[in-house]
Parts: structure tokens; C-alpha cells; sequence
């Protein structure tokens, strides 16, 4: 296995407005804002380093593979947690829940695994706490709901450093940034907008723009990261192509990271099986593929420190990123006519790729897909396999 | 130690911005409060630091104490000075040096607390090593709460007043060609873990920096970035380094760069020969960046280039190109092996890519080097100041640090040395008995009746090592994507415990 480049940039690759970002106080309440490949994730993750010896920090991520993926990142031990846990978790042990009377203790909910932030936090209210001397840095703020932050307020929590983009909301439970700078008491000029895309290739960025839908804000400028990359979408015929296209461009650098996404769980696990079988002689030894369920919860064992094939659905790729992403088109399905909705999904799957990006659609059938892809080549070529 | 424009975008305002371009101005120790609250105007959150500077290194300089308040600072205002005549603090508050200054200069850095002191020092040495013991210090709080009683103005001196000031000479670094300079030589001297040849390159280039040239022939490539080759009669020299220059230049992504090289090689119609070499080259890498299928395998393209291509300057080229076009990453370039890749090879590798990431983009790994960022920083600012017409600035010489096959791995080694290469064999998978030979040394001997051996003085054992076959072994060892890089500084303590 060929180690990846995973490293958190030096503060000389960083724009002028990170910088800025990295410089501000523990103490207060702070909201980033910015489409994906910005460097969101990457400023949260410096300022959790510069604070990694204070005890009362606390990193927090929306999922799974994205609190591991930090984790794993970062050269220091922030130990990350998803927001959601972390949540139930602090509930329980400040309400002193037991085994014994769990029905009565735990977190009240709506439904499962959605908590009634209304009754939360008037019990947070009545438990007279002041937690604050603690910072807590949460990544991906727009999939928590205001009531969320409601009750950490009831805490006494004051000290956050959150950063969001409201173009990424794939939850049902979210908030948009008017409500996320009244949970911090913020005006709008006080919410630090990071602009410059910083991850991906120009030529992934302008496809990625071709789904944008936000309509209350600009499209995201450019990168100015030239690359003759332009994304391509294989036409092919038979999925040994695709396979061998995949594990090929792995044998070509196999300290490269591919992330492989595809639309349902079934695709995911057959998928999975498939590329692991592979018994074609290669220059390099067999890549590492790996895989996460959404709804696994922890225990993550992808390695995004060594490069392999990480294969897995739209659900869990927010927040990650890959050096290349290989997405099937095939079976992605439009929900209650909501096309808007598709075009969300893949503006998250297709600014996943930092270097190269290829999608895959079948010769034998139609994709509902196809209606929202663009047409110009040079945004978008169209080759055969 | 640069002016403003040495650090592009990164760059914070700072007292430097109130004087000419090309100059870095100094202050006396009272005479900080001006500097210090312009540290910080930009943003309210930035913390203010006081380098100290050490004179000592400067060999030859030209000095200039600027007799105005800064804020009227400009041509006909500054004082040039000889070395003996700074030394009075109390007569010349500020002084004007040439940029760059070499980090060998810094004699401190000084910061207003402890705390600020342990994490600024902390995120320095866990990027770029420690150079020095005691460079991060914490200063008096009387240096960084100074009344603002001064403002830089001075009374000129009775004696001094008569002296006519001067125009300041023209200093226009070229920052992209120093520290493409400092990439260079930094991923050159990764290399010379590989061999004596590594080694020799090194050390010639180095060399050559403040002057003076590679004279040896197989390596008319390794000249290409130091000396402006441009007015070569060798079309191959002249192709290699123009496009060595576009990589210096260009501060994009290695994509962006890849386009203006094929660009480049397209648009060439110098000479036939040339124009036709040329135009394979770029239908090459086209090919590589594009995927063609008998194009994606970096093992089999690397192979046919080896066949193909029966000059070896143009093999080196095309080679090194199409490393470029196949890894995009210093890193990960210096893990590729091929079989058919020697010495050469490596180093004009290394020079390729050091000079597209530059200094500040070489792998931690080997900025953390033992010795080797005072080295780098001392012959990047040599090359600047021996090679630009205006500055009359020289440095200390810092010496390089060691190498592994020169000063660590001999041909003939005895006693504690052997243990080091034993040691190092084990540590590296490598085979001593296929490059380690032993011979007794002795003045005669005789045999006892009971077969023994009785020699006449004590015999020394001496072991010989094939070199050609170690450094073959160990560059199989150590360039591989599935190791980390080579560990340097822990072959250096590990030599410095078993022999010293």
C-alpha cells in the first residue's frame, strides 16, 4: 500500500481570508460560510490544532466518515466527534440517565433518533450549567437544527466556531444561515465568507457549478487550478470496463485515493465485491477497497491516508474528498419529480474530486441524470469505453 | 529573511512596507515602537515578533542608516556605511540591508510571552526542524511596550552631517529563481542517499551557486537552472532550460504547468532536429495526460522511453518530462522506482520537481533535515547577492550537512564503522554479503602444532565494501511507494551513536 499525500496545507497555500480566519480569538461566536472546496473543513481543523492543548475544545462533524476522515487528517489528536452523539451522549451524562431507567431517561424525541430540542432545552435550562470556558468547532453547522444549538445555549456554551454552506443541506433537519447567526447572535456582517474554491481542479469546479441551486447567493468563483482534466462521462457496455478503467488509474498512482460513488446500497456491496476480486497482474501490489454503509454509524475502516478505492453512496461522501471520483450514473432516480434535489446531490458527489472526475452511464439505458448534465464539451466531454 | 515581495500574498504589512523594495530595515532596540504597531495594524489578532539580528555572519555588506524619518524615507536620504560604523547603535536607529537574508542571520526570535514564545516555536520546528537551540526566545517587556518617543528620527551627527547621503542601489530579487534554487537543492541533496555520483552532483552544483560551473559533461543538464543557458548552441540545453524557467515562473497547479509545457514544446521551430524531438515529446505526454490506453501504465512508458531514445541527453529530457506528467507530487515521485532509472536520472528528478515546488514545498521530512535548511537558506541568498550587480553582501559559510555516502559508508571501513553498516544493512533490507568483503591484515603468521594460527602481530581486520552494489541496493530500498521517505536524521544519530 502506497501512502497518500493527506496532509493539512501549509498556512502559505492558504488564501489571505484562511489566514484571517486562523487568527481569530477562542472567545466568541463565529460563522464561515462558503460552497464546498473553500476550505471550510481545513481552517476548523487548524483551529482545532492551534487549541488542541485546551482541554475545553471540542471538535464536532455531521457523520461518520467525515469525523474519521478528520480525524485521520489531523496531526494532532483532535479527536472528533459527530455532533449528533456527542449530543445524546452529553444528555445522558448530564442528566445522570441509568441503564435501569432508560425508557424515562433518554434524550426525548419526536421520533427516533430525532430529539424534541423543545424539552431539551428546558431541562438543560433547569440544570444550571455554565460551560463558558469551552469552544466548540463544528464542521458542516448548516445539518444541525437551531433548536440544537438552542440548548447548548441553555448550557451556557457561548464560544463557537462554526462553518457552513447552506448549497450542501442534505438533511431534513437543518438550518439555513439566517438561522444559524441568530443561534450565535450574529449579524450578516459579522459572518466571515470564505469564496476562493480551493480544492478542486477549475475544469470539476465548473461542472460542479452546472448543479448549483442556491438561489439566495452567487455562484462559487472559479479556482484558478488550470488542469487539462476536464471531467469525461463514459458511455460503456459492459461493467468490466468500468472496473478495469478504475483499477487501472489506481495501478497508475496508487498513492491516489478513488472514491467510487454509487447510487443505492446494493450497487454499493456488489461493487465492493467485485473490484475486491480482481485477479489481473498488475505494476503494483492490489489496492486496499474499502467501504462504509451509511446508517454503519462508527467504526469506519477506510484509510484516507493510503491510497486505494473507497466505494460508497452519495449519503456518506459529505465533507470527504478524494484525488479522483469515479461516479455511476445509472439508477440515481428523481424523487417526487425534485430536480432541484438531484442537482444537490450531485453537486456534492461531483466537488468530492480534487484532480480528476469521470462519470459512467450505461449505453443500454436511459438516465434520469442526463437531464441535468451539461452538453458543452468542454465542461463536460462524452467518450465511449 | 525577504522583502515584501518575496512572500507574495502572505505577505503582512509590516514596517518593511515604509521603506524601498529590496530592503530589509533593522532598528535599534529603542527604537521599536513604530515597527511593533505596524506588525500588528493589518489585523487586531496578529502577534508581533522582534528578530534580532546577527551581524556577525555578514562577511561584506553594504549598509545604509537612514538619516529621515521613515515615513520620508526615499532616494538621497540614507547614508551608505562601512561595517565598523554600525556598531554605534545610538547614531544609526535604522538601517537598510539587501534582501534576502540568510536564516544564519537571525541570531533570535523574540516574542512577548512564554506562551506565544512555545506555540510559535512549536508550529515552526514541526514544519521546518530545529535550526538552532535557543532561537525562540521571550523578550523584555520593555522592548515591546516602547513609548512612540522616537519615530526613527535622528540628529545627524556634526561630524556626519557634511556626509553626502546616497541613492539606494536597485535590489530586485528574483524570489521564484532563489527559492526554485533552495527546492532544487534541497530535493539534491534527498538524493544523495542513492551514491558518490549523488553526491559529486551535489556538491558541484552547490558550488556552482555563487559561481563557477559543473564542467562535467554527462551532466550538462545540471547546469541548465543555475547558469542562464538560453545562449547555448545546444538546442537540447536550450529546451531544457526554458522550460525549467516556465516551471520556476509559474506559481499554479502542476496541471496549469503540464499545459505550458506542451504549449511550449509545441510552439518550438528552432531547428528540425529539434522541432521534431520536440513535437514527440509533446505528443508523448499528451498521450500520458490524456490516458491513452497505452499510456497509463507509467512502468511500460518509462520502459519504451529506455529503448527508444539512444541519446542520453534527449532520454534524460524526455524522462524527466514524463516523470513530471505521471506524478504530481514531490513525494510521491521520489518513491518511483524503475529498473531502468539510474543515478542521473534521480537528480535531474529532483531538480525538476524542486524546482516547481520550491523551497517551501519540499517534504517536511527533508526540511527537517539535520543542517540542511541553514545550508539551503546560506546558498540562496549567495546566489542572489553574488550574482546581482548592486549587492556587495557575503555570508559566513555554512557547511553542508553530511552525507551518508561520503562521510558515513567507505569503501574500506573497520571497527566501529562496520557496526554503522551493519546496522544500517539490517535496517534497510539489505544484503551485506553481497557488498561486503573481509581482509585480515597481518605481518606473517605461523601454524602451531595444533593448526592454530599464531600471527606475528596483531592482525587488523578490514572490511571492503562494493559500492556500486550498496547504493544499488539501497536506492531499491529506499525508493518505494510503500515506505516512507529515507530517513535521514535518524541515520544520522544512529551513525553519530554507534561511532562516535
Amino acid at each position: 500500500m502506497a501512502k497518500r499525500i493527506f496532509n493539512l496545507p501549509r498556512l502559505d497555500q492558504l488564501t489571505k481570508d484562511q489566514r484571517k480566519v486562523l487568527r481569530l480569538k477562542k472567545e466568541g461566536q463565529y460563522l464561515i460560510v462558503g460552497s464546498p472546496g473553500t476550505g471550510k473543513s481545513v481552517v476548523a481543523l487548524l483551529r482545532a490544532g492551534q487549541f488542541i492543548d485546551h482541554e475545553e475544545s471540542l471538535f464536532l462533524t455531521f457523520n461518520h466518515v467525515l469525523s474519521h476522515a478528520t480525524n485521520q487528517l489531523s496531526e494532532v489528536n483532535v479527536d472528533c466527534k459527530t455532533s449528533i452523539s456527542w449530543f445524546y451522549q452529553l444528555y445522558w451524562k448530564l442528566t445522570e440517565g441509568k441503564k435501569e431507567t432508560f425508557a424515562q431517561d433518554k434524550m426525548p424525541e419526536i421520533e427516533a433518533h430525532k430529539p424534541d430540542y423543545e424539552l431539551v432545552a428546558e431541562k438543560f435550562k433547569n440544570l444550571d450549567k455554565d460551560f463558558g470556558n469551552y469552544q466548540i468547532i463544528i464542521d458542516e453547522g448548516q445539518d444541525l437544527p437551531p433548536g440544537w444549538y438552542d440548548c447548548l445555549a441553555e448550557l451556557g456554551y457561548e464560544n463557537f466556531f462554526v462553518v457552513a454552506d447552506q448549497n450542501q443541506q442534505i438533511t431534513e433537519e437543518h438550518s439555513s444561515r439566517i438561522q444559524l447567526q441568530e443561534a450565535l447572535g450574529l449579524v450578516s456582517g459579522d459572518v466571515v465568507e470564505l469564496k476562493e474554491n480551493w480544492r478542486n481542479a477549475t475544469p470539476i469546479a465548473l461542472l460542479a457549478n452546472c448543479f448549483y441551486t442556491d438561489k439566495s447567493s452567487p455562484k462559487p468563483d472559479l479556482p484558478n487550478r488550470p488542469s487539462s482534466d476536464i471531467p469525461i462521462l463514459y458511455e460503456y457496455d459492459t461493467i468490466d470496463k468500468i472496473e478495469e478503467m478504475i483499477l487501472s488509474e489506481y495501478d497508475r498512482d496508487p498513492s491516489k485515493l478513488i472514491g467510487f460513488i454509487v447510487p443505492n446500497e446494493n450497487k454499493r456491496e456488489w461493487y465492493t465485491k467485485k473490484l475486491g476480486n480482481d485477479r489481473v497482474e498488475r505494476n503494483n501490489s492490489k489496492p486496499l477497497i474499502s467501504s462504509y454503509k451509511s446508517g454503519q454509524k462508527g467504526d469506519v475502516n477506510i484509510d484516507f491516508s493510503y491510497g486505494g478505492i473507497v466505494i460508497l453512496n452519495d449519503k456518506s461522501v459529505k465533507g470527504i474528498e478524494f484525488d479522483t471520483v469515479f461516479i455511476i450514473i445509472d439508477d440515481f432516480v428523481k424523487n417526487n419529480n425534485d430536480i432541484e434535489s438531484l442537482q444537490k446531490r450531485f453537486y456534492v458527489m461531483s466537488s468530492r474530486a480534487r484532480e480528476k472526475l469521470f462519470l459512467f452511464k450505461s449505453a443500454n439505458r436511459v438516465s434520469v441524470v442526463e437531464e441535468i448534465l451539461p452538453t458543452d464539451e468542454n465542461t463536460l466531454k462524452r467518450h465511449k469505453l | 529573511m525577504t522583502c515584501p515581495s518575496g512572500l507574495n500574498d502572505a505577505y503582512i504589512t509590516d514596517a518593511m512596507s515604509d521603506y524601498p523594495p529590496g530592503y530589509i530595515p533593522f532598528f535599534t532596540e529603542n527604537n521599536l515602537s513604530n515597527a511593533i504597531g505596524k506588525a500588528t495594524e493589518e489585523d487586531d489578532n496578529l502577534t508581533p515578533c522582534i528578530i534580532e539580528l546577527d551581524l556577525s555572519q555578514i562577511l561584506k555588506m553594504n549598509i545604509f542608516a537612514d538619516i529621515q524619518n521613515s515615513l520620508a524615507a526615499g532616494d538621497g536620504h540614507y547614508l551608505a556605511l562601512g561595517a565598523a560604523e554600525i556598531d554605534d547603535a545610538e547614531l544609526h536607529k535604522t538601517i537598510l540591508l539587501q534582501s534576502p537574508l540568510p536564516i544564519q542571520c537571525i541570531k533570535s526570535v523574540l516574542f512577548e510571552s512564554a506562551k506565544i514564545k512555545n506555540e510559535k516555536q512549536k508550529f515552526f520546528e514541526d514544519d521546518c526542524g530545529v535550526y538552532k537551540d535557543k532561537l525562540f526566545s521571550v523578550g523584555t517587556s520593555k522592548l515591546f511596550k516602547q513609548s512612540n518617543r522616537d519615530d526613527g528620527q535622528r540628529s545627524i551627527p556634526s561630524n556626519e552631517s557634511s556626509n553626502e547621503t546616497v541613492c539606494l542601489p536597485d535590489n530586485k530579487p528574483d524570489y521564484n529563481k532563489i527559492f526554485s534554487l533552495g527546492g532544487m537543492l534541497g530535493l539534491m541533496f534527498y538524493q544523495t542517499k542513492n551514491g558518490r555520483d549523488s553526491v559529486t552532483y551535489f556538491n558541484q552544483v552547490c558550488d556552482s551557486v555563487s559561481g563557477g560551473y559543473c564542467e562535467d559533461r554527462k551532466t550538462d543538464l545540471l547546469n541548465s537552472f543555475v547558469h542562464d543557458l538560453t545562449d547555448q548552441k545546444d538546442y537540447y540545453d536550450l529546451l531544457y532550460t526554458n522550460i525549467l524557467k516556465l516551471l520556476s515562473n509559474n506559481r499554479g497547479d502542476v496541471g496549469e504547468v503540464r499545459q505550458e509545457i506542451i504549449g511550449y514544446l509545441d510552439s518550438i521551430n528552432t531547428s528540425p532536429e529539434l522541432k521534431e524531438f520536440a513535437g514527440l515529446v509533446s505528443d508523448g505526454l499528451k498521450n500520458i495526460d490524456g490516458r491513452h490506453e497505452k499510456y497509463r501504465s507509467p512502468e511500460d512508458v518509462f520502459s519504451r522511453m529506455d529503448k527508444h531514445f539512444k541519446a542520453e541527453k534527449q532520454k534524460q529530457i524526455i524522462m524527466t518530462l514524463g516523470m513530471y506528467f505521471f506524478r504530481d507530487n514531490t513525494e510521491t515521485m521520489l518513491k518511483f522506482y524503475h529498473s531502468c532509472f539510474n543515478q542521473t536520472n534521480y537528480v535531474l528528478f529532483a531538480m525538476f520537481f524542486g524546482v516547481g515546488s520550491k523551497y517551501i514545498g519540499l517534504p517536511k521530512q527533508i526540511k527537517k533535515m539535520k543542517g540542511l535548511n541553514a545550508y539551503l537558506s546560506n546558498r540562496m541568498a549567495e546566489h542572489h547577492h553574488s550574482t546581482a550587480n548592486a549587492s556587495e553582501l557575503t555570508f559566513k559559510k555554512v557547511t553542508s550537512p553530511k552525507f551518508v555516502f561520503k562521510d558515513f559508508i567507505k569503501e574500506k571501513t573497520n571497527g566501529e564503522s562496520d557496526k554503522f553498516i551493519a546496522n544500517f544493512a539490517q535496517c534497510y533490507g539489505l544484503e551485506p554479503k553481497s557488498f561486503q568483503t573481509w581482509e585480515v591484515k597481518h605481518k606473517g603468521f605461523a601454524c602451531d602444532a595444533k593448526s592454530q594460527l599464531i600471527f606475528t602481530e596483531k592482525p587488523t581486520l578490514i572490511a571492503k565494501i562494493d559500492m556500486d552494489e550498496i547504493e544499488q541496493q539501497i536506492i531499491v530500498s529506499t525508493t518505494n511507494n510503500e515506505k516512507d521517505l529515507f530517513n535521514y536524521n535518524e541515520v544520522v544519530s544512529r551513525y553519530e551513536r554507534l561511532v562516535k
